[in-house]
């Protein structure tokens, strides 16, 4: 069973799932590009909540093998995030049609809110691997942070578009309410007295 | 406090993803029994008549909901009175274009 668990095939299996259930109803004519747009959304928006959401329940959780699990992970549940904000814009494309139609929507609110969210994911997705590390080094974790403003877009995206406020709101707060009680925990924590030069 | 922290989050992720993604309450038409509705044919029929482009068009609660473009150019998704076939809500991108009297 723990072999299962930590074999990373398992793991990229469980969240291509949905993917290949969307490929499939789109390539068999079941769905059309529309219809792709809010699934594809949907769980793009659900992984970077849950590569988020891990750092903070980590924190206020403890040290646990699971919190330990998650936390190896974490990276990846990111990317395929990133992966599924992909596919969401490739539908969006094709819905679309053309670069004009989409150029002429590119001012609503629930629209540049969705290229703003996609940009800060990328910036996420692409750097999220030991090469950007690497090269990156201190300037790779400010990258990384470009999750939050990537979530507060998504949020808006969501709800701006969709008018499921609820519905969004219910998916963001779990992350909301632990980023919360990571801030009030490090303010409650004692500070380490720095030391003298 | 760790429980008291993590269970209400639990909860409402578990909400989050309990909460029916394509269920759509953007408006209530009061189309009245299906039974009683105009084809959908129609108004489609009708719209091209007007210079609408449609992509899909559907029943959905007590509405007809046409994805498509308005005459003006507008990539919308409106809701239309299945019986009158009269617009009740236009949206581009979740923006109100137009919406009827009484709605």
């Amino acid at each position: 069973m723990r072999t299962i668990i930590n074999s990373k095939y398992i793991v990229w299996l469980l969240l291509a799932l949905p993917g290949a259930a969307m490929a499939l109803s789109f390539v068999t004519g079941e769905a059309d590009a529309m219809d792709m747009l809010h699934p594809t959304g949907e769980w793009s928006a659900r992984l970077m909540i849950l590569a988020m959401l891990i750092g903070p329940l980590s924190e206020v959780a403890g040290p646990a093998p699971w919190t330990r699990w998650l936390l190896v992970r974490r990276r990846w549940f990111g990317f395929s995030a990133f992966l599924y904000a992909s596919a969401h814009l490739v539908f969006y494309v094709i819905d679309m049609g053309t670069i004009e139609d989409m150029l002429a929507e590119i001012g609503e609110a629930g629209i540049w809110t969705g290229w703003l969210a996609m940009l800060a994911i990328a910036v996420c997705g692409l750097t999220s691997n030991d090469a950007a590390l690497r090269v990156m080094r201190r300037g790779w974790k400010q990258a990384q942070r470009c999750a939050y403003p990537a979530a507060v877009l998504t949020l808006f995206h969501w709800g701006l578009l969709t008018w499921h406020w609820t519905g969004a709101l219910a998916h963001f707060a779990p992350l909301i309410l632990l980023t919360l009680a990571r801030v009030v925990r490090r303010q409650r924590k004692p500070r380490k007295k720095e030391l003298p030069a | 406090m760790k429980t008291m922290l993590l269970a209400p989050a639990a909860l409402m992720l578990a909400a989050g993803l309990a909460t029916p993604a394509l269920a759509d309450g953007k408006i209530e038409c009061r189309g009245g029994p299906r039974e009683n509705w105009t084809n959908v044919e129609k108004l489609k029929a009708k719209l091209i008549a007007e210079g609408w482009t449609i992509k899909k068009a559907k029943p959905t609660r007590d509405c007809y909901e046409v994805y498509g473009k308005t005459p003006e150019g507008d990539n919308v998704e409106s809701f239309f009175h299945p019986v009158s076939l009269k617009p009740v809500l236009i949206l581009k991108r979740g923006r109100e274009l137009f919406r009827a009297e009484g709605y």
